[in-house]
């Protein structure tokens, strides 16, 4: 449907030309039908009349009188002897008044045998009219017209009488009366369709006018759209209001990202900078710091980057993998780091432990995790990696036995740049919102919980719709 | 001079801290904005130096807070550089913003200059008599002399030349050689403030026995 007001017309249109044109044909046949009653039932009686006043003696000079006071002008009726026309005398000619649809109604009388004895005028225009052969209605075709006849037998006179009209008699009546009934309708439909195209219009300009109000506006303006509508747009209203509430929420809150990575990536190098300046005035260990600085602002840096591409990268169809060598591998990977610090790294658990998740996203995920608890471990401290089976859902849990996080961030912690305060590490609060992103992806849940009487427990459980099946 | 430093990274609280006492302050360094509060009920500080970017409280909120119960110069290091961030910093008080990465000099000169503008003083040189301290040089010249003075000693003087006239206690005077945590050695104004006497001029700070010391303004 391209346009509803266009369809609501085009729609009502042609109902209201359909629905004209039934009412008119129904009411063409409805008339067609009930004049013919009307009609048939004048012949029959007329017929009857006619039969009660024939004079059962009448001679052929009361025919002959009969006939002159029937004649028209132009159409003089007919008088038959023995099946021949017998000229009338036209001294007393028919009525000087007299209507010209009076020449569509013709009586006529036969002879027992058939044989015509005095005919109206237009039945003798081809030739004498078919004689009745029953009693009845019947339609006759003559002289290229059609007739409605109704013949009835007079015992008493030995006469048969058939009186007739014409067809095309009963068809104009017929067809007056639809066009009568067809030409205000004619009349009112051009009236009707203007006034419907008006409502239409009316009705369709709310729609309109929400429309308009969200397409005129710059892509900042997140207000809420408050214009009174009909009640069958409050539902479109209340969605479009709920979409902006998003919007802003998603705005506001890579607005705050924005802040956050600002701040992130000026404070190392605000450290890193005075750190120089200190080195240079002579400070010893000035240099070294500056070099912590250096490693920080490009773990926030490699962070942030990791956390763009996982914004704008689809998922990417997760295959089944094992984790064990991917986990072991990136243990390997970091056991300098834990050796250096004389921490204790170990994995423990399953040797094989099935997945469905991408392999690169597991890895950087376990990496991020690895390494917090690597970071927040005080030297000599311990590090267990676990992989097991968790009421039948593959699990990883990384446990340390750092400092553990205060219970009011526990559930925090996964949002950007959110770290735990007062902390000696340097980190950049991205990790574990990294952990956190990942995990959604691969449709795994992230749990966070201190273990007693010191560290951390970070457990990654894949959640069943692992469709392991398919 | 004493300064208050909230910055909550260790990396470059340590490198402010570091170079700040270099410049011959002493600093008190805390990482939390609440223990802002408190700190300033209990010492006296030059300067409050202000990260906005606290993990614990909103460093806006911890700015009205600290302007509720003092007049001290503050200034703010925020990495955020939105005009209404800088413009609504300076609305809740603070007295002048740095925007990181920072200059150290750059640092240095403005909190030279908040400091001086709460004196009410307009050049970064103070003039007392015939004892003139250039603030940005460390340069202190006695009778037109300059005189050489060790990083306590100028601080000390520094601070009651600040406020002429007026008795400085020793413990005022103690706190602004050690920050928190360090050990008081108890006859160390004594030292210095010999010393001083011995490079400057023995009748221009006079002992107030009991309570401390004053700067006479007007010896010449």
């Amino acid at each position: 449907m391209r346009s509803i007001r266009r369809y609501l017309l085009r729609t009502l249109a042609i109902t209201m030309v359909v629905a004209g044109g039934v009412a008119v044909t129904a009411a063409y046949l409805i008339t067609d039908h009930e004049l013919e009653e009307i009609l048939d039932t004048q012949l029959s009686l007329h017929s009857r009349i006619v039969a009660g006043q024939l004079d059962p003696n009448a001679t052929i000079d009361d025919y002959a009188r009969l006939a002159a006071r029937m004649g028209l002008p132009a159409h003089p009726t007919q008088l038959y002897r023995d099946g021949i026309a017998v000229p009338v005398s036209s001294s007393e000619s028919g009525p000087k008044l007299y209507h010209e649809e009076e020449l569509k109604l013709v009586l006529g009388f036969w002879n027992a045998d058939g044989s015509p004895r005095l005919l109206g005028g237009k039945w003798n225009d081809a030739g004498p009219f078919p004689a009745p052969l029953e009693e009845g209605f019947r339609w006759e075709s003559y002289d290229g017209h059609r007739w409605r006849v109704f013949s009835m037998f007079d015992v008493a006179s030995d006469t048969w009488i058939s009186m007739g009209l014409r067809g095309s008699f009963h068809d104009e009546v017929v067809e007056r009366i639809t066009w009568n009934n067809l030409l205000p309708m004619l009349l009112l439909l051009p009236l009707l369709l203007w006034l419907m195209s008006r409502v239409i219009r009316r009705g369709v300009a709310p729609i309109q006018a929400l429309s308009s109000q969200v397409q005129g506006r710059s892509a900042h303006d997140l207000r809420q759209i408050n214009n009174p509508v009909p009640q069958e747009l409050n539902g479109l209203r209340q969605s479009l209001n709920d979409f902006i509430t998003r919007l802003k929420a998603t705005l506001e809150r890579e607005r705050r990202f924005t802040a956050d990575a600002a701040h992130e990536l000026r404070t190392p190098l605000a450290a890193l900078r005075i750190h120089l300046d200190n080195a240079q005035a002579g400070g010893e260990q000035s240099l070294q710091k500056a070099y912590v600085g250096v490693e920080r602002l490009q773990r926030v840096v490699e962070q942030l980057l990791i956390l763009a591409r996982l914004d704008q990268v689809a998922t990417t169809s997760p295959a089944t993998i094992d984790l064990y060598p991917i986990i072991a591998e990136l243990i390997a990977e970091l056991w300098p780091l834990a050796d250096e610090r004389d921490q204790h790294l170990r994995l423990t658990g399953l040797t094989r432990l099935e997945v469905r998740a991408d392999e690169v996203e597991v890895g950087i995920l376990f990496r991020n995790l690895l390494d917090n608890a690597l970071r927040y471990t005080p030297e000599g401290g311990q590090v267990e990696v676990e992989l097991a089976l968790w009421e039948g859902l593959p699990q990883l849990t990384v446990s340390d036995t750092g400092p553990g996080l205060p219970e009011a961030l526990l559930d925090k912690v996964t949002e950007r740049f959110r770290r735990a305060s007062g902390q000696g590490t340097t980190g950049s609060g991205l990790g574990l919102s990294i952990v956190s992103e990942l995990a959604q992806r691969q449709n795994a849940r992230l749990t966070l919980s201190n273990r007693t009487p010191n560290g951390l427990a970070v457990s990654v459980v894949w959640e069943q719709n692992q469709h392991q099946d398919r | 001079m004493r300064a208050l430093l909230i910055e909550d990274d260790p990396l470059l609280g340590d490198g402010i801290k570091t170079a700040l006492e270099r410049e011959g302050y002493t600093v008190d360094w805390i990482m939390l904005g609440r223990e802002a509060i408190s700190a300033i009920g209990s010492e006296t500080f030059s300067v409050i130096i202000l990260d906005l970017g606290l993990p614990d409280m909103d460093g806006m909120q911890v700015l009205q807070l600290l302007r509720q119960q003092s007049t001290l110069p503050i200034l703010i290091l925020t990495a955020r550089d939105a005009m209404e961030d800088r413009i609504g910093g300076l609305d809740a008080g603070a007295d002048d913003y740095v925007l990181k990465p920072f200059n150290l000099q750059e640092l240095l000169a403005r909190l030279r200059v908040v400091m001086r503008r709460a004196e009410g003083r307009a050049s970064q040189i103070l003039t007392l008599g015939a004892l003139s301290i250039d603030e940005a040089l460390h340069a202190v010249s006695w009778r037109g002399k300059d005189v050489k003075l060790g990083r306590r000693e100028y601080a000390l003087l520094l601070e009651l030349a600040r406020h002429p006239d007026r008795v400085l206690s020793r413990p005022r005077l103690e706190n602004l050689l050690y920050g928190w945590g360090e050990e008081v050695e108890s006859n160390t104004v004594e030292v210095h403030i010999h010393h001083l006497r011995k490079k400057l001029e023995k009748h221009l700070i006079i002992n107030v026995r009991g309570i401390g010391y004053r700067l006479d303004s007007q010896v010449q």
